[in-house]
């Protein structure tokens, strides 16, 4: 089946959103599938809102999640660098899933709804009923936050301790799943969506309207309640900085380093595929080279023609044998033009500027070089060519408002 | 515009410098003074002719340059092969990009270390790039000191600054989809040719 070249993050969502399929393929890590057993795998795991079992199916062949056992391509087997990484990640204690926690957040509106009902009718047992619920809550939210963003922290240390072994596009693949997983939904949650700041001040307002209306036996309660609302919010808040802080220029740099390996990787697979390198991959890096078969390969040139640029190195041009002798190609027509536009005896802009409208594929560098070449009493041209030959070439300026300066 | 030469002593230097392909960077001195303090200058200069002049985040300048039917830059290949295999080391050692290539300690990679290209597939794409002996590896190497992307003094070498270009090229490379890349194998480049021409030079 053809494939595309997936990125690795494309792959951590996959991993998070079907997190269920790649465990049913981890426990038969050292089975081979037909196609049609994949699908029934995802089938067995399909959940409402998934595609359809056969895309998820297709997906984990193009993402070389499951790799072909054969050149066929008709059995596959789960891959062992992902299976190795759930294996890590098996050995580590799961934390409380982001989802829960999210969930735990949602349930806030409805505990709050409570509490403002409660006061809207002077039910304490509502009160007090809301006020557990919500002391449970803020537990479960603490907690899991902590235990979410301990478990990347600890998954940065150990890449940081890892050894050679690991590559840096698995440690950047680990450490994305991770972040991806359980870290990102809590910092879109705490630091972008603003629901859980606004539930949590909510609900120790409502805390603290449903204790000045007497629904609470014991002031204590519900004044500890609120305090412990205040500590929870501020500790999320903290350790997703925290957590944001340490991770993101890691998980920055770690993808940016494996950007780098895999595209060396590919400028690798291309060379063995192809025998060579491919040169619209050379082409990528353009890099200026010598024109070395400049118009004249003249060691007379003085500096300052060299500072009339070239942009393109032209092939050496032939001068022909004034005896009518030997020509050479297209070359011959430019001299020749030359000639013709110093017999005109007008100044050098003027000249220049007759001999680039008849050959624009020609340089303003090009037709100097010819000029000064010709104007050489060893040339053996006309010596009406003798004003030209007091021209200081030296101090040659080029005009471009007077000259039509041809371009590649 | 005129090109008034005088306002430009280091022109003719430049140019001959940054046409062979030069990279100038910070350890060049004079020459990366005068283009880093007259960059719009010479930008416009290089322009006038239809060069572009580059100046790169990592603090260097190059042209810009143009492939023509029949001219090939000289063992850019060689230079890419070599480049990818020693990028894939790096990797493999789990050390960063920066951290590999640019170490803090500014200490230099050692080609003795380097040399056996201990896996496979290292020995495989530097044998398509036609780099069979340690003779075309010192000479991939030596056109990589000329272009200014090295300093190799036989067994140290120290990347420099103008490497960066390798690794915005395996960005570039790597964020390509299979469609992409397919279509930048439109006429293959033989090795080969690239060997004789590093073989000529400058």
């Amino acid at each position: 089946m053809p494939t595309r070249r997936i990125s690795i993050k494309e792959f951590a969502h996959f991993a998070t959103r079907h997190s269920e399929v790649l465990e049913a393929l981890f426990e038969r890590a050292s089975e081979e599938f037909t196609f049609p057993v994949l699908v029934r795998i995802a089938e067995s795991t399909w959940q409402e809102g998934n595609p359809s079992a056969e895309t998820i199916a297709r997906n984990l062949v193009d993402m070389r999640i499951v790799e072909a056992t054969d050149h066929t391509g008709s059995t596959f087997r789960y891959s062992p660098a992902i299976a190795d990484l759930q294996r890590h990640l098996a050995l580590t204690p799961d934390p409380v899933s982001a989802r829960s926690i999210l969930a735990n957040v949602s349930d806030l509106a409805d505990t709050n709804a409570n509490i403002r009902r409660a006061i809207e009718i002077g039910d304490g047992g509502l009160a007090l009923r809301a006020h557990e619920d919500l002391r449970r809550l803020c537990t479960n939210i603490l907690r899991g936050v902590a235990e979410n963003f301990r478990f990347v922290m600890n998954e940065v240390l150990d890449l940081k301790k890892a050894s050679a072994s690991i590559t840096l596009r698995d440690r950047y693949a680990r450490l994305d799943y991770s972040w991806t997983r359980y870290a990102d939904p809590l910092r879109v949650m705490l630091l972008a969506d603003g629901d859980f700041s606004q539930r949590m001040s909510a609900a120790e307002n409502l805390i603290k309207r449903a204790c000045e209306s007497g629904l609470f036996p014991n002031r204590d309660q519900p004044e500890s309640l609120r305090r412990y609302i205040s500590i929870v919010l501020q500790s999320t808040n903290l350790a997703i900085v925290d957590c944001v802080r340490t991770v993101q220029p890691l998980l920055e740099r770690l993808r940016e380093d494996s950007m780098v390996a895999a595209g060396a990787a590919v400028g690798m697979a291309q060379f063995t595929k192809c025998g060579a390198i491919p040169s619209g991959i050379i082409k990528l890096l353009p890099v200026a080279f010598s024109a070395e078969r400049d118009c004249f390969a003249d060691a007379e040139l003085d500096q300052t023609l060299r500072a009339i640029l070239t942009i393109r190195p032209a092939p050496p041009p032939v001068i022909p044998d004034v005896h009518g002798g030997r020509t050479a190609g297209a070359d011959a027509a430019f001299v020749a033009e030359a000639i013709e536009s110093l017999s005109t005896a007008g100044e050098v802009p003027d000249l220049l500027a007759h001999l680039l409208n008849k050959h624009p594929d020609r340089t303003a560098y090009d037709c100097l070089c010819v000029f000064h070449h010709l104007t050489k009493p060893s040339s053996g041209f006309s010596p009406t060519f003798g004003p030209l030959a007091e021209f200081d070439f030296s101090d040659a300026i080029v005009t471009s408002s007077r000259l039509s300066i041809s371009k590649q | 515009m005129t090109i008034d030469t005088e306002a430009y002593p280091k022109l003719a230097e430049l140019w001959d410098r940054l046409r062979r392909g030069a990279h100038i960077h910070s350890g060049d001195g004079a020459d990366y003074f005068e283009l880093r303090d007259r960059y719009p200058e010479y930008q416009a200069v290089f322009a006038l002719f239809g060069h572009q002049l580059i100046e790169h985040p990592g603090k260097f300048y190059f042209l810009e340059g143009k492939m023509n039917d029949g001219a090939r830059p000289a063992g850019i290949a060689n230079i890419l092969a070599l480049s990818f295999v020693l990028i894939d080391i790096a990797n493999n050692s789990g050390a960063g990009f920066d951290q590999w290539f640019f170490p803090p300690s500014g200490s230099a990679r050692r080609l003795s270390e380097i040399k056996p290209f201990n896996l496979q597939q290292h020995r495989e794409v530097l044998v398509s790039a036609n780099i069979k002996d340690e003779t075309r590896i010192e000479l991939t190497l030596k056109n990589m000191t000329r272009l200014g992307f090295i300093e190799f003094d036989g067994d140290a070498i120290t990347f420099l600054p103008p490497f960066l270009r390798i690794r915005d090229l395996c960005i570039q490379i790597g964020s390509m989809d299979t469609t992409q890349l397919d279509s930048l194998a439109e006429a293959d480049v033989s090795t080969s040719g690239d060997t004789n021409e590093s073989d000529n030079g400058e």
